[in-house]
């Protein structure tokens, strides 16, 4: 009797043993993972990945309409560093057959549509299910200003994962 | 004095020996799940969209296991009729709904020849949930990201409630907001005619009753022409509902000795939860000629056999 209290006794303490030392091979692991991610290492050249990361995690406490017009600001923001890949990627697939079928017809759309510096001011934003509509009055700053509103179609597969369109005219 | 603190320690630690080394892990493992639970980044975006939540206040919320359900069905329809699969989507509606509603396929190809002109996408909204039905507001519109809009300053839609009816642990899926159908045998006599309820649809808006009208006279009976206001209408929780006169719509009138079928139908919101009680036909005519011209109208009245009015009890 008292030899089989003992086995039990003995069995709980090792069980107990296993169960720290998993936890601390846990925290272990989870502590060398934390000190792995990106942003700590500064010295490290900045990527598109990076970047994307960056805006993840800016956008991932803000609300839909606010993410929505970071959207539209960051393929507006490619456009004025006349980064036309980056913002052509974002366009939606059969909009760009309808529209622009090569990215060279948009980058010309792009070139006489915008100027490399401008204002955005958001009216506002209509959803319906999972499709944002936000309108936005665009102001071409610099030598001939020019204000302009025009709507943007935004589908958001995930945070900082989305396509989009505009009116195109 | 310290030497005694610490025996003291050494005997605690001794006497609560198996009691410390439990407390020690349980904090350990929450601390590890709290770590855990941090770490984990929560990718699935903020939204306000809550398309199983109804949209009428302190309505119940659509029950977690039909939620995939619905949304499968929805968007299975909805690309059978994108690709003029008639067949296909026409099978998935109800069977009553579809008898009532489409009752052969030629007019549900008519409605998706119409509709979906071009491919169209939708969006979703449960409207209202009572007794295991499940009301949803389903927009189709032209794929808007396809087009940016570009030809249209604002969004242009269809809109369609879609049914879905909980049947032995099946979904049913019915359109154009069409509910089911109830066979009843209410019935009114008097020595002129004898009036009986067949059945009634309920649509989510509104109640079509489906009425007999047998005249036992030699004399036209007129039950409603339009000729005065509310000449049929419905109780609704002691409230007088007037009869819905649609565009084509045609005055319910027998000739002698003949029976006829009528359909009369009142606005009632199927989640609102109320019955009709009773249907009013405060313009009963038993007249000896009826020519439905207005000129004679005042004529036809002078010799009418009977003007009178009686209430239809539905309970």
């Amino acid at each position: 009797m008292k030899s089989n209290k003992k086995n039990i006794k003995r069995s709980i303490k090792i069980a107990l043993i296993v169960c720290t030392t998993i936890i601390i091979c846990l925290l272990f692991l989870l502590l060398v993972l934390y000190l792995n991610k990106p942003e700590n290492q500064e010295d490290q050249v900045r990527t598109q990945e990076e970047r994307d990361e960056q805006i993840t995690n800016i956008i991932r406490p803000k609300g839909e309409k606010e993410r929505v017009q970071i959207y539209v600001a960051e393929f507006l923001k490619h456009i004025e560093k006349k980064e036309y890949d980056e913002a052509y990627a974002l366009l939606y697939d059969q909009f760009k057959k309808n529209y622009f079928p090569t990215i060279s017809s948009f980058s010309s759309y792009a070139e006489e549509k915008y100027s490399d510096l401008m204002k955005l001011e958001y009216d506002s934003i209509e959803r319906q299910g999972n499709y944002y509509i936000l309108t936005v009055t665009i102001t071409n700053l610099g030598e001939n200003e020019k204000e302009e509103t025009q709507k943007f179609i935004v589908y958001e597969n995930g945070l900082n994962d989305y396509t989009l369109s505009f009116q195109a005219k | 004095m310290l030497t005694d603190f610490r025996l003291k320690i050494r005997n605690f630690i001794k006497k609560h020996k198996w009691k410390v080394v439990v407390f020690i892990v349980i904090w350990s493992i929450l601390i590890a799940i709290n770590v855990i639970l941090k770490n984990i980044p929560n990718d699935t975006p903020i939204t306000t969209y809550t398309p199983h939540e109804p949209i009428i206040e302190n309505g119940d919320t659509t029950p977690k296991k039909w939620q995939d359900d619905i949304e499968n069905y929805i968007k299975q329809y909805v690309d059978y009729c994108n690709k003029k699969d008639y067949e296909k989507a026409y099978n998935m509606i109800s069977e009553n709904c579809r008898e009532k509603i489409y009752p052969n396929i030629d007019e549900f190809k008519a409605y998706v020849d119409y509709v979906f002109s071009s491919p169209k996408v939708y969006s979703i909204q449960n409207f209202s949930n009572r007794d295991n039905v499940y009301i949803y507001r389903v927009r189709l519109f032209e794929d808007i990201l396809a087009t940016g809009l570009t030809y249209s300053e604002t969004l242009q839609y269809f809109e369609d409630r879609f049914i879905f009816t909980e049947d032995n642990g099946k979904l049913l899926m019915s359109v154009k907001s069409y509910i089911g159908d109830e066979k009843t045998d209410y019935m009114y006599e008097d020595q002129y005619m004898r009036i009986t309820i067949k059945s009634k649809s309920i649509m989510y808006d509104e109640e079509i009753y489906n009425i007999e009208v047998q005249n036992k006279t030699e004399y036209t009976i007129v039950l409603a022409d339009d000729e005065t206001a509310n000449e049929i209408s419905f109780i609704v929780q002691g409230e007088n509902r007037p009869m819905l006169v649609e565009e084509n719509w045609q005055a319910i009138y027998v000739k002698p000795r003949s029976n006829n079928n009528f359909t009369i139908s009142c606005t009632q919101f199927f989640d609102e939860g109320v019955n009709t009680t009773g249907i009013n036909f405060d313009s009963v005519r038993v007249l000896r000629s009826y020519s439905g011209k207005e000129e004679l109208k005042e004529q036809e009245l002078e010799n009418a056999v009977s003007l009178y009015g009686f209430t239809l009890s539905l309970e």
